[in-house]
């Protein structure tokens, strides 16, 4: 009984560390480390002529990327009990999730969770419906996740290069707030 | 191993409290070695960059 509930709670426990994982990264995308590092990849002159140090960001921002692809690392290990080096391979731990964020859309955390969600739905299908497919297309099926990958990767670039949901400006404050903070500042004026 | 399963079993606190602890110190581990890689390949351009990160990786997979 231990082992039929394994995996099923492990699943909710990663699940409940992604969202949390998803709101801090909302969190960050809407703080002034967000913005700034928004403004370094639309106008880096722009940004540097307003003083911010470009090489330190740089290594803020991947600090805080490798940070959280070393809980992810952690998370499969404790999902699948087993840890090696080998395992972790460039197709599944590189060009996944980069067609995770190209499908998606770059820009927006939403985007690379439906990315992901559609990528790896399409994988699990192929993996599952093996058989059937034998019979349709002249390869053998097991190669169809490597042609996937390449495919995904040309068809985005071609048609579709800003992904699935695009990215919109965001918003810092809600707006009664930003309303509130007018008035004080313009009574403090009329003082 | 298999005491080690009971004593967790029993004790739901100390075993969540060792997955938030492992997790704590596995983002301080990434965190070190996002630092270490950012430190030599820094001053690198958007594509070189890119590769300077994936050889990064991939000698760390023999390494480790």
């Amino acid at each position: 009984m231990n082992r039929c509930w394994r995996f099923v709670s492990a699943t909710f426990i990663i699940l409940g560390i992604a969202i949390l994982v998803f709101l801090y990264v909302e969190r960050l995308g809407k703080s002034p480390f967000g913005r700034i590092l928004k403004a370094m990849r639309d106008a880096e002159m722009a940004a540097r002529v307003y003083g911010k140090d470009m090489p330190k960001l740089r290594v803020q921002a991947l600090i805080t990327g490798s940070a959280i692809a070393a809980i992810r690392g952690a998370l499969w290990a404790f999902y699948v009990v087993s840890m090696k080096a080998v395992t972790y391979n460039r197709l599944v731990w590189t060009f996944w999730p980069w067609v995770y964020v190209m499908l998606g859309g770059t820009g927006s955390n939403l985007g690379v969770l439906v990315g992901a969600l559609v990528f790896l739905t399409v994988r699990t299908l192929t993996y599952s419906y093996e058989g059937a497919l034998s019979t349709i297309i002249p390869t053998s099926p097991s190669w169809l996740e490597y042609i996937l990958v390449g495919l995904a990767i040309v068809l985005i670039a071609l048609f579709r290069p800003q992904g699935i949901i695009l990215e919109k400006p965001a918003l810092t404050l809600p707006r009664e707030k930003i309303e509130k903070i007018r008035k004080e500042v313009g009574k403090a004026i009329n003082k | 191993m298999a005491w080690i399963n009971n004593v967790l079993a029993t004790d739901p606190l100390l075993s969540v409290g060792i997955l938030v602890f492992t997790l704590i110190v596995v983002a301080v581990f990434g965190a070190l070695a996002g630092y270490i890689t950012a430190y030599s390949a820094i001053r690198l351009r958007e594509a070189c960059l890119g590769i300077t990160l994936l050889a990064f990786s991939d000698a760390l997979q023999i390494i480790v």
